[in-house]
């Protein structure tokens, strides 16, 4: 306690004390042998975003469901090296914000906070995270608000594991990202250490930083730890084309391909499809009346990137919608659309890549996602190299059938899986 | 030194208007110029000198609570015609996106919101264009129908508003419908749209909040420019329709979380004191609550205007079903703000969150314009917003306690508790 109350001190008295901004697309990449990987985006704004994520997540929890958001807990509420009452008292009085993030193929804390609350917490943050030491007095009230995650009524799916449940073979892939209680009770300070000493450890750690902070002190903060041995993470085992009829108590049809990105020049054209795709979307359904609203994102996360398109629709529009959604997704995999649609998207494509360099949240976890790849000059300089041939030879790639999940939810359905 | 700038240049703007609230003192409060225009239009400008983006939200003081009886429905559903004026290429909205911005509207009760933020080199011109496609809008039969089928689809999907909303129905009858159903919908015609438009989008009842690099100047000659309907009569003004709530209220009402929404009916003239007494109270139970103890998961303590009255209102959530008893627990820490004035640490934390808001506000057109724009809607004395709530001062430790002591008042208690398992 002493120690994290010293290091808030220091920070006031060094508050004055910043980091020129990069810059915009500007994305600085620092080398820690055996340490984490870090990616900095130094904006001139009043606040900034830390995200600090692991290559861990519900997936891994084997048959020990909710092992990975425990451990996420642990690291705060009973960790010896972090102040947590001190951390949660500077971030309230700040109106900055630290949340635990347990995905399906990593977790991440998200600190997000006004640069001089930031420069208190995040060396610090970072620092207990990277070089944990599980204070076991505590670890009880650690267990316990795990159990609070993991009893939570209603708590539901979000669209991506939704999709990567249903999709995958594995059935760790239907862990509960929050966990199983009767699992969490079970489990000992051995075990949770165990995994600090492997995928919680330094080396499969990603520190990205971005909008207003001392570097200096937050490299530092980075550097003071390191080791682990890299754990390799296989892509999620998808068993090609999948369709799949769920009842449901809304109608909704899900489109999904997995996407890899290996070069910037893949990531601007999967960014300007899920505009494009967006606008047809809008046209065909929207402008006729068949629905409110729909989403189409490029999810990205370790291992496991998705290019998802989701249409709640009018209970009676039913499967019909289902077949005018695939006919859709084909007439743009084929290339039938035209050279202005094609011009508008990626002009959007372009404004939102400069709006989201501007916004340290979005931008923090846009590279926490993607990393360089995903965001950065390279991949502006693609989209403005962008022509019809290359967009196409990716939308073709991406949206083929025979690597497409087909998903169908809806009150009427009969039947689950064919 | 950015923030001093803002404020100062903001002072330096206002000093050129006609009818203005004095300025503020600069490096405490959100700078604003705010006047009423010869036609009734009230333009709210918020200066942030050099913003890359900047904000419109231009707003009608009338949502469903003036939906004819049988047309529960109608006010979002003009709102829906209005927003999607135009289609595919060369309409605002997809003029909008891809000039880099974004366009949204909603409706409640008591307003109509149309909203949109742009980059600064695009704002003037598709402002402009906004502000022409409500006040010149045109109700075509064919989008009017399809609107409607839109609407159907956002009704199968709406999930109730979160916990405020379940606490919003439990504390009115008949519970709010700002969608409708399919039926009164039905009943909806083109001359029912046509009526509440021209009874309700007046330019007394609208006002217009612009905030960014922008100046009252340029905010006056956007709506000469754009601003199509004629003057408003002095007979044409109508009241806000107030609702009256049932307090006090103990009830338990089913809903997807374990919880409990716990408060007090205030006075709306209370704002400020109101403000004061939610970071107070929401202090409290974060440290006892979710620090000490993880009994909550979440907490937000907040005021809230619903159906044009002022509640001082705790959502506090609990994911564990067996966690204590959370209203009792809630409760107790409101009624510590009666028996324990605020510390010289709390008084401090309290100002440190004040100044971080205004900071961040300062910073975000898009934030900044809303939450004035939410300010425009409450019910007013007189012709002006009370903008100058955009940054309250924070109540002291005594004038505190005695509000407290005054509003927390058993008789306008509300206390309602959220559970999945009620039948």
């Amino acid at each position: 306690v002493t120690r994290a109350v010293a290091v808030v001190v220091a920070a006031a008295l060094t508050g004055g004390a910043g980091t020129a901004a990069a810059g915009p697309l500007e994305i600085e990449r620092v080398e820690i042998p055996g340490g984490a990987r870090v990616l900095l985006a130094p904006r001139a704004a009043r606040r900034a975003t830390l995200v600090v994520q692991f290559a861990q997540g519900s997936v891994d929890d084997d048959n020990r469901s909710g092992l990975t958001r425990l451990v996420q807990h642990v690291l705060l509420e009973a960790n010896a090296r972090l102040d947590w009452p001190g951390t949660i008292a500077t971030l309230h009085a700040g109106g900055g914000t630290l949340t635990i993030q347990t995905d399906l193929r990593s977790s991440a804390f998200v600190l997000e906070a006004d640069r001089r609350e930031f420069d208190a917490v995040a060396p610090s943050l970072i620092a207990a995270l990277l070089g944990p030491r599980v204070d076991r007095v505590r670890f009880p009230g650690a267990i316990r608000r795990a159990l609070h995650d993991a009893k939570a009524p209603g708590r539901g799916s979000g669209l991506l594991e939704l999709v990567a449940q249903t999709a995958s073979s594995d059935p760790r892939y239907h862990n509960e990202p929050w966990g199983d209680p009767d699992q969490i009770e079970l489990v000992e300070p051995q075990a949770v250490e165990e995994l600090l000493r492997g995928p919680f450890s330094p080396a499969n750690a990603r520190i990205v930083a971005a909008g207003s902070f001392d570097k200096a002190r937050l490299v530092a903060a980075v550097r003071r730890s390191t080791g682990g041995k890299p754990v390799e993470r296989p892509p999620a085992p998808f068993a090609l084309p999948v369709t799949s009829h769920e009842r449901a108590a809304r109608e909704m049809h899900i489109l999904a391909w997995p996407f890899d990105v290996e070069w910037p020049q893949d990531a601007a054209a999967t960014r300007v499809l899920a505009i494009l795709v967006q606008r047809v979307l809008w046209q065909r359904f929207r402008e006729a009346g068949l629905a409110y609203s729909f989403q189409v994102a490029a999810d990205r996360s370790p291992g496991l990137n998705l290019f998802v398109v989701a249409l709640p629709i009018r209970r009676d529009a039913g499967p019909a919608a289902g077949a005018a959604l695939a006919a859709a997704l084909e007439d743009v995999r084929i290339g039938k659309f035209d050279d202005a649609l094609l011009e508008r998207a990626r002009a959007i494509a372009l404004g939102q890549l400069a709006a989201d360099d501007e916004s340290p949240d979005t931008l923090a976890a846009a590279l926490a996602a993607g990393g360089e790849l995903w965001h950065g000059r390279a991949v502006r300089d693609a989209l403005q190299a962008l022509d019809r041939r290359a967009f196409g030879a990716v939308a073709g790639r991406l949206l083929a059938r025979e690597r497409s999940i087909a998903l169908h939810f809806g009150p009427d359905v009969e039947g689950r899986r064919r | 030194m950015m923030t001093a700038h803002v404020a100062l240049l903001g002072i330096a703007l206002a000093a050129s208007a006609g009818r203005r609230v004095p300025p503020r003192a600069p490096e405490d409060r959100i700078a604003f110029h705010r006047e009423v225009l010869e036609d009734g239009v009230e333009l709210v400008v918020l200066p942030v000198p050099g913003a890359t983006r900047a904000s419109i939200r231009y707003v009608i003081r009338a949502g469903s609570a003036f939906d004819p009886p049988g047309k529960d429905g109608l006010a979002h559903l003009l709102e829906h015609v209005i927003a999607t004026a135009g289609e595919g290429r060369g309409s605002l909205l997809e003029d909008v996106e891809v000039g880099g911005g974004e366009m949204n509207a909603f409706t409640s009760d008591g307003a109509t919101i149309f909203a949109l933020d742009a980059p600064a080199r695009a704002f003037p011109e598709l402002a402009a264009r906004l502000v022409s496609t409500v006040t010149n809008p045109r109700l075509e039969a064919r989008k009017i129908a399809r609107e409607q089928e839109v609407v159907q689809s956002e009704g199968e999907r709406a999930r109730g508003g979160g916990a405020i909303g379940l606490a919003e129905n439990a504390l009115f009858r008949p519970p709010g419908s700002t969608l409708g159903t399919g039926l009164t919908r039905g009943n909806i015609t083109r001359e029912d749209l046509t009526a509440f438009y021209g009874a309700r989008y007046l330019p007394s009842a609208t006002t217009v909040v612009l905030a960014g690099d922008v100046t009252p100047d340029q905010g006056r000659a956007l709506l000469e420019r754009a601003f199509h309907l004629p003057p408003s009569l002095a007979s044409e003004r109508f009241a806000p329709r107030i609702g009256t709530p049932m307090v006090p209220i103990d009830e338990e009402i089913r809903a997807p979380v374990q919880g409990v929404v716990f408060g007090y009916r205030l006075d709306q003239a209370d704002r400020a004191l109101c403000d004061s007494l939610a970071e107070l109270v929401g202090g409290r139970i974060l440290t006892e609550l979710y620090v000490k103890r993880p009994v909550v998961a979440e907490v937000d303590v907040a005021c809230h205007t619903l159906r044009g009255n002022l509640f001082l209102l705790a959502a506090a959530y609990s994911r564990a079903l067996d966690e204590g008893d959370l209203p009792a627990e809630v409760e107790a820490l409101f009624r510590t703000a009666v028996d324990r004035p605020m510390t010289i640490a709390e008084r401090a934390t309290l100002e440190r969150r004040r100044s971080r808001r205004i900071d961040a506000l300062r910073e975000s057109p898009p934030a900044l314009a809303m939450t004035a724009a939410m300010l425009a809607t409450l019910p007013r004395e007189g012709d002006e917003a009370p903008i100058e709530l955009l940054s309250p001062p924070l109540a002291g430790p005594r004038p505190l306690q005695e509000f407290a002591r005054r509003a927390l008042d058993p008789a306008r208690r509300v206390r309602i508790n959220l559970s999945p398992l009620r039948n």
